[in-house]
């Protein structure tokens, strides 16, 4: 929907008219001022209204004239645009087949927009054997080169590019960006440089890994971006993780991110890593654990106790992780901490626990039938209902 | 002249400098904040490529939305309505209708349209509401639940949604209106690149005139009416010369009905809705602001660019008149609770420079603008100006009215590239030169009206002609046998 083309024109004749026309209201407020104060004859305020009225007739006509003008220049230029980057994707698929010669020189925009379609719409196999051309053409150092401005919006376009073309001599360029003053910056940076890493092969990317680690160390984003950008990096997620999770000092932000991706991931290997965190004395990073136990379908060995003993923390939110993590308990014992859930202040952990026992399949559909009826909490009863119902309900629906 | 005539003119003259001297603030201040806006959109614009949406979809660490959907006797458009909410392109998301006491078969016509069947439901009810008497659930589409509630205002059916809700992220969307297939992509994405949002509001454009198949907007024309292009005219500019460029100081007092994103827990926090104003949308966003800094919680509460909402605007006189009464009495209601935050810098950017710039330059311009028209033929008649000059200054207001109306239909086609073709572009620049004379004083003179109904009629919606949702027929869903009925409970406790 965006059109970026005209952007940066179309702003600029509105920031003309802009200080053209604040200018001339200031110049006739001040002339009615003086008219007021007797320092002004009214003839001249007339004629001063007079020009800031020519003025603006100018803009207002001399607007429409540049918006109808545009529209039909924008109409032309973006049909002869698509023409050359049809031309280019041609090209490229030719240089795929050996059909055709490299281009001598830097390549032009619509080669580079061609090679970005392509980068992502060609099969993984020959999308690579692209990524090897276009080093061949410097595709990375061209891009790498549009980062060298002050322009925000540039800048943002360039990093969307780097993460679209995957290129890995672009990570260096791209890895320093995430220490940019701009938070905008630093997000983009963020998700292009774990697409990049996530392209590189395992063999040969442990540097890379390396350097993309030590800048998460010191980022300053939010644990949710963070963990995106964690699951971006595809099967170099744990190469990641495991770093940031031995290091007691990360940023708490970044500890959490990394827990979090670790359960999405289902990297159970990593489990031994993630239980410490379960005591963390930070409410958040205790959840974050707990989710991450949750998510990766089993406790590691000596898990059980730390789990049983959060599903009674002080803070609900970490209640309701910790009961989903009760569910992977040896029956008797996840049984029995869901009963007792049931019956939690929180309606939040009560539900929590009520779905965690219609997960436990046929034995907990019996415990729930069971709480319906004869748990000594009123409010647990009609939550094991509920669960009751919706089961019946997801089940006919 | 006698002396009484000569103090007369006088005061004539200085009530048309104190006219003009608003006058140029207004517009001066308009076009500044105006052009941040622009700058931002400049940015925005980088921001919408579909790569960070697509990541956000695949990798599965979205926020789960409920979409809230009060309804009140919308017949015309409910189905259309949620059956576009149904498919929007959005990993986990659950639909809350709440039918307010309608009395036109909307909740019958969701029940034959998607299958409903009664299914009671234990929820907190962390706000006190008018009683629920039945919770449906659909057996076609396991996200979709239908509240049949005592009617109480938007407020309060949006109360009883929030009561019910059980995602983190709550989006609230009237039921006139239709959204953009990735709109809960968009907004979901502003709160995971910044976990100190707490609400972010979408772009809301008109609907009347475009074509709508499966509940999306597929096709995009000016409307035939002139009434409605002076509509599109109208939001184009509201967004861009207040919504977005106040998003980017984080000042925004307003996130519109038709279509905002909230945390969930922050809006149970602040209290919910106010049931007892038409304003109820600005009035929980100041309330959001006030609840932040009086507890020193970060936050940031954005307006997004992109587009998102598409609503339909009425289509006749009348109907947009009582919009517009209803709209100042809600200004005006918000900005009395909120009366405390006025010029308190403890408030930030939102007390010192948005809330001052509502009283000062929505609520009470009606009543300038109103006088400066009185005020040019009574100077005029009694001598204490010249007869050109009342001219060219109300030919100078109207033709910066006018530029403003150009720059926001130019940023529309040019920037968001709607409305493509040349002569419906035409017709939308015609129509932002036009909307100056008549419309405007029309509903200038609407305002001044409400701002004196404000007591008198307060929290009173009235009624609006709408012409309904087009769409090619959609197809034909068979009803599937319902469960088990229970009877309806409404058993709550707060968690």
């Amino acid at each position: 929907m965006w059109q970026r083309s005209g952007a940066s024109l179309f702003a600029l004749v509105v920031l003309s008219i802009v200080v053209v026309e604040a200018s001339a209201m200031v110049t006739l407020a001040f002339a009615f001022v003086l008219l007021t104060f007797g320092e002004l004859r009214f003839e001249d305020l007339l004629l001063a209204t007079e020009i800031a009225l020519a003025i603006l007739g100018l803009s207002v006509v001399g607007l429409g004239a540049y918006i109808v003008g545009f529209h039909l220049f924008a109409a032309t230029s973006e049909r002869q645009r698509q023409e050359r980057v049809r031309a280019w994707t041609v090209w490229w698929r030719g240089l795929l087949q050996y059909t055709r010669r490299d281009h001598p020189g830097p390549l032009p925009r619509e080669a580079l927009d061609a090679f970005l379609e392509l980068r992502e719409s060609l099969p993984p196999e020959e999308s690579e054997r692209l990524a090897v051309l276009g080093d061949r053409h410097l595709i990375a150092q061209q891009l790498v080169a549009r980062l060298a401005t002050r322009s925000v919006p540039r800048r943002l376009e360039a990093l969307q590019d780097l993460a679209r073309a995957r290129l890995a001599p672009a990570l260096p360029s791209i890895v320093a960006a995430l220490r940019d003053p701009e938070p905008v910056i630093r997000r983009h940076a963020l998700r292009a440089a774990a697409r990049t890493l996530a392209r590189i092969p395992p063999e040969i990317r442990a540097p890379q890994v390396e350097a993309f680690v030590r800048a998460l160390r010191e980022v300053d984003l939010p644990a949710s971006l963070l963990t995106e950008s964690m699951l971006l990096l595809d099967d170099a997620t744990a190469e990641v993780v495991e770093p940031l999770l031995a290091d007691g000092g990360v940023p708490l932000p970044v500890l959490r991110g990394a827990l979090v991706a670790a359960g999405r991931r289902e990297l159970a290997s990593l489990a031994p890593s993630v239980l410490p965190f379960v005591d963390h004395p930070e409410a958040e990073v205790r959840a974050a654990a707990l989710r991450a136990l949750a998510g990766m379908g089993a406790l590691p060995a000596g898990a059980d106790a730390a789990v049983a003993a959060r599903v009674e923390d002080e803070k609900p939110f970490v209640r309701v992780h910790a009961v989903r993590a009760a569910a992977l308990l040896p029956a008797p014992a996840a049984q029995r901490a869901l009963w007792a859930r049931l019956g939690d202040a929180s309606w939040w952990v009560r539900l929590a626990a009520a779905q965690a026992l219609g997960g436990l399949g046929a034995e907990g559909r019996v415990a729930l039938e069971k709480a319906a009826a004869e748990h000594p909490d009123r409010f647990a009863r009609d939550m094991a209902r509920q669960a009751l119902a919706d089961l019946r309900w997801r089940t006919a629906a | 002249m006698t002396p009484v005539a000569d103090l007369f003119a006088e005061l004539l003259l200085s009530a048309q400098v104190f006219v003009f001297l608003y006058f140029a603030a207004i517009t001066t201040i308009t076009l500044f904040v105006g052009y941040f806006g622009l700058r931002t959109m400049r940015i925005s614009a980088r921001l919408g490529s579909a790569a960070p949406l697509t990541d956000l979809l695949e990798r599965d660490v979205h926020k789960p939305v409920s979409i809230l959907v009060p309804a009140y006797n919308e017949a015309g458009s409910i189905v259309e309505s949620v059956r576009s909410f149904l498919r929007l392109r959005f990993p986990e998301f659950e639909v809350i209708v709440v039918s307010d006491g309608s009395t036109d078969g909307t909740v019958e016509l969701l029940t034959e349209a998607f299958a409903l069947v009664e299914q009671p439901q234990i929820y907190p009810e962390q706000i006190r509401t008018r009683p629920v008497r039945r919770v449906l659930r659909s057996l076609r589409h396991p996200n979709l639940l239908v509240v049949e509630k005592e009617n109480g205002g938007k407020g309060d059916a949006l109360n009883a949604a929030l009561n019910l809700s059980r995602y983190p992220l709550v989006c609230t969307v009237d039921a006139d209106s239709l959204l953009e297939p990735e709109a809960l992509l968009r907004a979901a994405r502003h709160f995971l690149d910044d976990e100190r949002v707490v609400a972010a509001g979408g772009t809301i454009r008109p609907l009347n005139g475009a074509l709508v198949h499966d509940g999306h907007v597929t096709e995009l024309h000016l409307p035939g009416r002139w009434i409605e292009r002076f509509q599109i005219v109208e939001y184009a500019r509201a967004f861009f010369t207040g919504r977005v460029g106040w998003g980017s100081l984080n000042a925004l007092p307003l996130i519109s009905g038709a279509f905002g994103m909230f945390r969930r827990d922050r809006v149970l926090a602040a209290g919910g809705y106010r049931t007892d104003t038409v304003g109820e949308d600005l009035e929980l966003v100041i309330r959001l602001h006030r609840w932040h800094r009086d507890h020193g919680v970060p936050y940031r509460i954005v307006s997004l660019p992109d587009p998102m909402c598409w609503t339909e605007v009425p289509s006749d006189l009348a109907s947009l008149r009582r919009q517009r009464n209803r709209w100042q009495r809600g200004l005006w209601e918000a900005l009395w609770i909120h009366r405390g935050m006025f010029l308190r810098p403890r408030y930030g950017r939102l007390g010192t420079l948005s809330l001052p710039f509502l009283w000062l330059f929505e609520a009470i311009s009606p009543f300038v603008e109103m006088g400066g028209y009185f005020l040019l033929p009574a100077a005029l008649l009694v001598g204490a100006l010249e007869p050109t000059f009342p001219i060219l200054f109300l030919v100078l207001a109207m033709a910066y009215g006018a530029l403003i109306s150009e720059i926001a239909v130019g940023v529309e086609m040019l920037l968001l590239n709607r409305y493509p073709r040349l002569q419906e572009r035409i017709l939308l620049l015609l129509a932002s030169a036009l909307e100056v004379v008549g419309y405007r004083q029309v509903l200038v003179f609407e305002r001044c009206r409400a701002s004196f109904q404000v007591w008198s009629k307060r929290g009173t919606w009235g009624s609006a002609l709408r012409q309904g949702i087009r769409s090619t027929p959609p197809r034909q869903e068979t009803p599937a046998a319902p469960v088990e009925a229970a009877p309806p409970r409404d058993e709550r406790r707060s968690a």
